[in-house]
């Protein structure tokens, strides 16, 4: 009876082993300590696949579009923006800022605002379907992933620049504070910083698919 | 203290920094052409420009006015009117009139920006400022003869 009591303890301890690792290689999408020193490919592209759930949620994807009208709103609710609002508006008299501010407003319902409130050039537009290896190829191509403000406007951005993109960007801040009703980005901006690092010390490598 | 330049002369209030715009035109220095519509830029009605660009001025707190210049529907045509309100007389173009200030503004930005507009152009650009008369249709054909006066 004792050896079939141990056996038991034997099993379910080797169950619940077996639950953590695969339980860290779910939640190993949001590594929390990767040693900057040495990160492994492995690590980097793990840290990439956090990274890219984050860029093709709603609070990304709603500015960064392909076309000449943005996203408004979310879930089933998700459409173009109200006001028959266009890319081309910047040319005609108006701009992203004839409604949104520098900062969000305190009553509910009125226009999100951040600094430089605006349309993303349509070449860098992502997708909820956009793949993890398309999003990795977009950013690292210097025919797409250049500044758009700025002294370096038009220049290419190498890793180090787009680590600092989503680091200090108040933009992309802004997508974890988007004020009252709206989804914030999932996660923290430190972990989202953190593993967009990981990616950038780990090399920036690409996934597969 | 915040000071700003309002058609063209420099004023300065004593006023809370989240103050919207229109308030302080409205409520403080008695300029009441800018008109008050929904308070959630969403209608147009408040629409004034800011360094020469369309805003609603009734989400723009007056701390993000300092220093910059901003113009009024009072601003515009002092001396004598402009090609796009001689354009909106020749039209008819306001109905009941409350929403059209608004559209003046928007419509100068847009000609200011680009002097002869597409039908496209208008539509995006004007697409903001709401009217419940439904006089789109003429402040379309104003848009265009306002452009071939110019």
């Amino acid at each position: 009876m004792r050896n079939f009591i141990n056996i038991f303890i034997a099993l379910a301890f080797g169950f619940f082993l077996v639950q953590c690792v695969s339980s860290q290689t779910d939640t190993a999408r949001t590594p929390s300590q990767v040693p900057s020193a040495s990160v492994s490919r492995e690590q980097a592209l793990v840290s990439f696949l956090y990274v890219h759930q984050i860029a093709i949620g709603t609070r990304c994807t709603n500015c960064h579009v392909t076309g000449e009208r943005p996203i408004q709103l979310e879930g089933l609710s998700r459409r173009f923006h109200n006001m028959n609002v266009q890319r081309k508006i910047v040319d005609l008299g108006h701009s992203c800022q004839t409604c949104h501010q520098e900062h969000n407003l305190d009553q509910p319902h009125l226009p999100p605002g951040a600094p430089h409130w605006g349309l993303p050039r349509p070449h860098k537009a992502v997708s909820a379907t956009t793949t993890p290896r398309q999003l990795c190829e977009l950013w690292l191509d210097p025919t797409r992933n250049e500044f758009e403000t700025g002294a370096n406007v038009d220049q290419p951005r190498t890793p180090a620049h787009l680590l600092e993109h989503v680091k200090n960007d108040p933009l992309v801040i802004w997508t974890w504070n988007p004020g009252s009703g709206r989804t914030p980005s999932a996660g923290t901006h430190a972990e989202f910083v953190k593993n967009f690092s990981t990616w950038v010390e780990g090399g920036t490598p690409c996934p597969i698919e | 203290m915040i000071s700003f330049r309002l058609n063209g002369k420099q004023v300065s209030l004593d006023v809370e920094a989240d103050t919207p715009l229109l308030w302080v035109l409205r409520d403080h220095l008695e300029m009441t052409g800018t008109k008050y519509g929904c308070g959630a830029a969403m209608c147009g009605a408040c629409t004034v420009h800011l360094d020469g660009k369309a805003i609603r001025s009734c989400v723009k707190p007056i701390s993000d006015v300092a220093g910059h210049d901003v113009t009024t529907i009072e601003g515009i045509g002092t001396n004598q009117m402009t090609n796009v309100q001689r354009a909106w007389v020749a039209e008819c173009v306001p109905q009941c009139g409350y929403c059209q200030p608004g559209q003046i503004m928007s419509a100068t930005a847009l000609l200011k920006a680009k002097p002869s507009p597409t039908d496209e152009d208008i539509d995006a650009a004007m697409s903001g400022n709401l009217c419940r008369c439904g006089t789109y249709p003429r402040i379309r054909r104003a848009i265009h003869r306002a452009a071939k006066e110019k």
